[in-house]
C-alpha cells in the first residue's frame, strides 16, 4: 500500500501524489470542527483577554484601553490590580488547597471503590448503580441536600454523631471558619469520587488476567501485586481521570457558592471572578482575573501532562 | 484467609453503598414531611403524610 502510494503510478495527472491529496482532503473534512472550536473556544478567550485590557464596567459601559493596569499597576497608594490583590491570592490558596485535598482523596477512595467493583462480588451491580447517584444528582441540588444535612440545629449529621457519642455539642459546619472549607471539600469528594472510580475501573478491566495468574504462581503477595502490577498498568487511565478532575476542581464554583456564598474562608478563583463581575460590575478587572486563572490552569496542565508522559516513557522501558 | 478477605470486601462495599445513597435517601425522607416536622431529623418518616392531589398539596388536605 505504501509502495503504491509513493510509486509514480499513484501520482495525480496534475502532479499531485495520492498522499498529498489525502492530506488536503483531511484538512477539508476537519475544517468544520476547527472553525467550531475557534468560534466556541478561542474567540471567547481572545475576547476576554481584550476586555481585560480595558476598564469596562456594568455602570461605565465598554470602557477604554488601560493597558495591563487591571493586572498590576503602581499608584500613589501602592500596588494595585489582580496580582497585587490580597483577596485574589487568598482565593488562589483556597483553590490550590481545595484541588490538592479533593483530587488526592478522590484518587485514593476512587481506587478503593474501583477495586471493590472490579472484584465481581455478588451484588456488585446494585453497588455500581448506587455509586452513580452522587454523580447523577445536579451539583446545586446535592449541595442543598448537604447544606440541610450539615445544619447545626436539626441537621441529621450532628444528630447521628451525638447519638453515637462522637460529639457532645452540635458542630457548626458551615459557619465555623475552620470547618467551612473542609465541609465543602467533603461534599465535593462525595460527589465526584464515582467519576474517578469509574474511569479507574475502566483501566482496571483492561489489565489481562494472566498477569495476575503469573504473579499468583510466583507467590507474589496482594500488596506487591497491587503496587507492582495493578498501579503501573492502571496509571494511564488514572492520569486522565486526575487531569479531568484537577481541571474541574481548579474552576470550582457551584458547590462553594451554594453552600457558603462568597466568603474569604472558601472563596476560590471562580467565586472571586464571579463576585467582581456580577456583584461589583467590574468587567475589565474580572476579565483580567479570568486571564490569570486561565494561565495558571494552562501552566499546571502542561506540567502534569509533561511529567505524566515522562513517567509513562520511563515505565515502558 | 480468603473468607476474611471476602468479608472485608463486602464490608467496604456496604460502607460505599451507604455513603453514596444516604444523602439521597435523607432527601426523600425529608420530602415526606411537612411543617415543623422537617426540623426534626430522623432516619425515616414516623408517620408519612398522605395527601390528596400532588406532593405540593395543602397540608390541610393531609392526614
Amino acid at each position: 500500500m505504501a509502495a503504491y502510494e509513493h510509486s509514480p503510478a499513484a501520482a495525480h495527472p496534475q502532479g499531485m501524489t495520492l498522499q498529498r491529496r489525502r492530506v488536503i482532503w483531511a484538512w477539508v473534512f476537519i475544517s468544520p470542527v476547527l472553525l467550531a472550536l475557534l468560534a466556541v473556544a478561542l474567540w471567547p478567550l481572545v475576547n476576554t483577554f481584550m476586555t481585560s485590557l480595558t476598564n469596562a464596567s456594568i455602570s461605565g459601559g465598554a470602557g477604554h484601553f488601560v493597558g495591563l493596569s487591571n493586572f498590576l499597576q503602581h499608584t500613589d497608594s501602592g500596588w494595585a490590580g489582580v496580582l497585587a490583590s490580597h483577596e485574589w491570592w487568598n482565593s488562589v490558596g483556597n483553590t490550590a488547597l481545595f484541588t490538592v485535598a479533593t483530587v488526592g482523596s478522590e484518587t485514593v477512595i476512587g481506587m478503593l471503590l474501583a477495586l471493590v467493583l472490579d472484584a465481581n462480588l455478588r451484588g456488585s451491580r446494585p453497588l455500581r448503580a448506587a455509586v452513580l447517584i452522587p454523580w447523577a444528582i445536579p451539583t446545586v441540588v446535592s449541595s442543598e441536600i448537604w447544606t440541610w444535612m450539615l445544619q447545626q440545629q436539626g441537621g441529621i449529621l450532628n444528630t447521628l454523631m451525638q447519638q453515637m457519642h462522637l460529639i457532645s455539642q452540635p458542630i457548626d459546619w458551615l459557619s465555623n471558619p475552620a470547618l467551612m472549607l473542609p465541609a465543602v471539600m467533603m461534599v465535593d469528594i462525595w460527589k465526584t469520587t464515582p467519576f474517578m472510580a469509574l474511569l479507574i475501573l475502566a483501566g482496571l478491566q483492561t489489565i489481562p488476567r494472566d498477569v495476575y495468574e503469573a504473579a499468583s504462581v510466583d507467590g507474589v503477595g496482594p500488596l506487591k501485586t497491587f503496587f507492582r502490577i495493578t498501579l503501573p498498568l492502571v496509571w494511564p487511565a488514572m492520569l486522565v481521570a486526575v487531569i479531568f478532575r484537577m481541571l474541574d476542581a481548579l474552576r470550582v464554583f457551584d458547590v462553594i457558592y451554594v453552600m457558603t456564598g462568597a466568603v474569604p474562608q472558601t472563596e476560590t478563583m471562580a467565586v472571586y471572578i464571579q463576585n467582581h463581575l456580577v456583584s461589583f460590575g467590574e468587567i475589565g478587572y474580572a476579565s483580567a482575573a479570568s486571564v490569570v486563572m486561565f494561565l495558571f490552569m494552562a501552566l499546571l496542565l502542561a506540567v502534569i501532562i509533561w511529567s505524566g508522559r515522562k513517567r509513562l516513557l520511563g515505565e515502558s522501558r | 484467609m480468603k473468607t476474611l478477605r471476602r468479608i472485608g470486601f463486602y464490608v467496604i462495599a456496604l460502607v460505599f453503598f451507604v455513603w453514596a445513597v444516604f444523602p439521597f435517601y435523607y432527601a426523600v425522607v425529608t420530602s415526606l414531611k411537612t411543617g415543623f416536622a422537617v426540623m426534626t431529623p430522623s432516619l425515616w418518616p414516623h408517620a408519612p403524610m398522605r395527601c390528596r392531589g400532588s406532593a405540593f398539596a395543602d397540608a390541610r388536605h393531609c392526614w
